[in-house]
């Protein structure tokens, strides 16, 4: 019965909100109609100034830092709290990984997944990579190309070995990473301030667009980014694992 | 390009809305719960990106298209990178949260959560 008054609520609710918001769309301008002047100017910024031919990256690690900024470090916080939530607790102990679940032994990978996992492994992280280093001349950057480096090293657990993939990337080498592309990301920011007074200033020299070394600071801090999100990621992700694997208890 | 074409991502993203937090109103599971979240979420990229669209406009990189072609605006681009990069910090955060959940009081179904305690 509660259930149902709750629904019944929540319902009413959809309605007024969704009825609103069909209302409030009666008025906008059809979506091919209009662009923001703010958002052209940043383009012809981004090529004749900063010499970037990817405009978004021109954007997202020059023109508007003062977001990014908050977004790596969003990024930290969350990977950090991930960390903190699946903690050891006081009725905890930590174990060697073994094949079996509680008392009974799980089945193998199988050779197919095995086979295609590691034979992704290197082709992932390359492409990863390349995606970060060539964030200002084509599509990608330090975000895009660091989920797929970390995805890499997912796959190293698919393949069925999480052992190797603790060793490949421990955590205190993620945790390193991460440190050390947040903080550095700040730290190329700040710089600005020193060398032209303002927070975030692409201080470098801007180069020719297109080639490897260009647009200033804006390579350098989709590195940076590149190397937190990786870390991030797999961070995560390894921590889950660890979770599931090695961590055992009875907390309730 | 007619009216309802002209609307079509905002009413896309309007129906995401609604249908993810649908689901997280009557949902009995918490990872059904989160990924609702997400799909709600997701409504968010569409509105920006339709926010941003411009006729004929190419996506706004100059690598193998010549300088000056109209691009699409690049700032609601960076605004969606932001938004799937914090959205992915907090789906993480949110199935941890449901981890210890799970172990600490054996279900989880959200309505037969009583209670806190701990």
């Amino acid at each position: 019965m509660a259930e149902r008054v709750r629904i019944a609520t929540f319902l009413v609710a959809l309605g007024v909100v969704g009825g609103g918001l069909g209302w409030a769309m009666l008025d906008l301008p059809p979506v091919d109609a209009t662009a923001a002047d703010y958002g052209l100017r940043m383009i012809d910024i981004a090529v004749e100034q900063r010499q970037t031919a990817n405009a978004v990256a021109a954007v997202l690690f020059d023109l508007r830092l003062m977001d990014t900024l908050g977004e790596v470090f969003a990024l930290f916080a969350g990977a950090v709290s991930v960390q903190m939530l699946l903690r050891e607790m006081e009725q905890e102990h930590t174990t060697t990984p073994d094949d079996r679940v509680g008392d009974r032994p799980v089945a193998a990978t199988s050779d197919a997944m095995r086979i295609a996992a590691a034979r992704l492994v290197a082709p992932a992280a390359l492409i990863g990579i390349a995606i970060i280093v060539r964030g200002h001349l084509s599509v990608g950057g330090g975000f895009q190309g660091g989920v797929l480096v970390a995805a890499a090293a997912v796959l190293v657990y698919v393949a069925g070995r999480y052992r190797q993939m603790t060793r490949l990337l421990p955590h205190q080498v993620l945790d390193a990473g991460e440190t050390v592309g947040a903080a550095g990301f700040a730290g190329v920011a700040l710089v600005g301030v020193v060398v032209t007074g303002a927070l975030g200033a692409n201080y470098l020299p801007t180069g020719a667009l297109g080639s490897l070394l260009s647009a200033g600071t804006i390579p350098v801090l989709s590195v940076l980014v590149g190397l937190e999100a990786t870390a991030a990621v797999a961070l995560i992700v390894a921590e889950y694992a660890r979770q599931a694997l090695q961590v055992e208890g009875d907390v309730e | 390009m007619t009216a309802v074409a002209g609307a079509l991502p905002y009413v896309v993203a309007a129906f995401l809305l609604c249908a993810g937090w649908y689901g997280m109103a009557t949902s009995r599971n918490l990872l059904h719960l989160v990924t609702c979240l997400s799909v709600l979420h997701s409504s968010t990229y569409l509105l920006l990106l339709g926010v941003g669209y411009r006729a004929e406009g190419t996506a706004p990189i100059y690598d193998d298209v010549p300088v000056g072609t109209p691009g699409v605006d690049p700032v609601v681009q960076a605004l969606a990178v932001t938004d799937i990069v914090v959205g992915a910090a907090v789906l993480a955060l949110l199935l941890a949260l449901v981890m210890q959940v799970h172990k600490r009081h054996g279900t989880i179904d959200p309505q037969a959560l009583r209670g806190m305690d701990g």
